[in-house]
């Protein structure tokens, strides 16, 4: 602009440097401290939650095998073979539940991808903070300090740009959920109209297949 | 938005204006989709806003009156009024669309959780308590059929590809605020009403999702 004085480069300059670089920055910084955070509290979870699946099997294992099998009640009280097979049957539900809920947490982590982030945004911001050294200076002359101004606005501009791009090739559809959706539709659909669709509510076949399957399941399409 | 740069648990200006939350719940937890979105922008909502600009003026011992303060709230008024209804609107529909795509994910996890154990339990009935496998199965078909349920509900749409186009071109629209206000090219080669023209063509390319650049968009000034 042609009638633009020194002072309005300067306080475009502030401006740009407040609200653009050091606001992006902020957020560099807190979605970093963030994603660390969900990151590990979750990667926590999932430990624990496979060590006590350990625990309970090794419980159930060692305690059926030691009282239950043969005649506890030969050696033993009532009572204290009655605790025993509580054990086991607590024990073996356990290492049911857990490595489920693990699994929802590792799902969890694939789609909130923190540990990407966290690589993608610490480096978006060493090259905001390389950026910023790039800033105009107070004793430099007006055409100088336009110029540097420029480069320091199209350096800036350059490097959210890229971490947008990056950003957005993070974020990925967990293909867990889409085999899920489409197992479900598949049993779902047998149900839809059939009369005879009763006889299969128990799903599990005397073979202990625990997935429901007939040769007149109907395709399903993708979600 | 005066401690928008020292306050390190507020988001940017570009997610939106999101309190701070104080919450013992855990961080995994605190990024868990919302399940009452807001069914339309906050249009009061400004990248800069006139007490933002006072404040920074008044900071840096600048002049209020002088002509480079009016020029740029001359240059705020034009981004108020040529680019900032895209930026919300775009902005809005990339939040709604990542809320609502984490949604879908988080309710299959857990109806996929929920199906795993009942599926376990079956497995285990056989063996022990088979009067228990009628009832587990119908938990598994309702399980099925929920998740069938949503994601009919979902219809064609695809919140994913959706979330990640206006989420580009909200950020796009972003820079093109701050290019426009630092008076960056392409808006160093022009004045006056051009320069606003400009703008609001390259704004408005942006939102289609065309090249900003392109002789067809830079050529209408």
């Amino acid at each position: 602009m042609a009638d633009f004085d020194r002072s309005d480069f300067e306080l475009r300059y502030e401006l740009f440097d407040k609200y653009a670089l050091k606001d992006q920055l902020a957020y560099y910084e807190r979605t970093v401290e963030r994603s660390e955070t969900a990151a590990s509290q979750v990667n926590s979870i999932r430990a624990a939650l496979a060590l006590f699946t350990g625990l309970a099997s090794a419980i159930a294992a060692v305690v059926a095998q030691a009282y239950l099998v043969g005649d506890c009640a030969a050696n033993n009280s009532p009572q204290f073979c009655s605790a025993m097979n509580w054990i086991v049957i607590g024990s073996v539900i356990i290492s049911i539940l857990l490595p489920a809920v693990g699994a929802f947490f590792s799902s969890l982590a694939d789609l909130y991808q923190w540990e990407r982030l966290v690589t993608i945004y610490n480096s978006a911001q060493d090259n905001l903070e390389y950026a910023d050294k790039l800033s105009p200076r107070e004793q430099e002359d007006l055409e100088t300090y336009v110029a540097n101004l420029y480069a320091y606005v199209n350096g800036t501009l350059d490097i959210m740009q890229a971490e947008t791009a990056q950003w957005g090739q993070a974020v990925q559809k967990p293909k867990q959920s889409e085999e899920f959706v489409k197992e479900a539709k598949l049993r779902a659909a047998k149900y839809s109209g059939d009369a005879n669709a009763w006889q299969d509510i128990g799903f599990v076949s005397k073979e202990g297949d625990s997935t429901a399957s007939s040769p007149a399941d109907p395709p399903t399409t993708e979600i | 938005m005066a401690t928008q740069t020292t306050n390190q648990t507020q988001q940017p200006k570009t997610a939106g204006t999101v309190p701070k939350r104080q919450s013992m719940r855990p961080e995994w937890w605190r990024q868990f989709p919302k399940w009452n979105f807001a069914d339309k922008p906050d249009e009061t909502f400004q990248l800069i806003s006139e007490s933002d600009l006072q404040e920074l003026i008044k900071e840096k011992g600048f002049d209020a009156n002088s002509p480079a303060v009016q020029r740029l709230k001359e240059d705020m008024d034009v981004l108020n009024e040529e680019l900032m209804p895209l930026f919300l609107k775009v902005d809005y529909r990339a939040k709604r669309n990542q809320n609502q795509y984490r949604q879908y994910q988080v309710n299959y996890f857990l109806l996929a959780t929920a199906a795993t154990v009942i599926g376990s339990f079956q497995v285990a009935a056989l063996q022990v308590a088979q009067e228990w496998i009628l009832v587990l199965g119908l938990l598994e078909t309702v399980i099925a059929l929920l998740t069938t349920y949503i994601a009919t509900r979902r219809g064609n749409r695809q919140p994913l590809p959706e979330w990640l186009e206006k989420r580009r071109h909200a950020e796009q629209l972003r820079r093109e605020y701050f290019r426009f206000l630092t008076d960056a090219e392409p808006y160093n080669l022009i004045d006056g009403a051009k320069r606003a023209r400009l703008l609001g063509l390259r704004a408005g390319a942006i939102n289609l999702g065309k090249d900003p650049n392109a002789e067809t968009v830079t050529g209408g000034v």
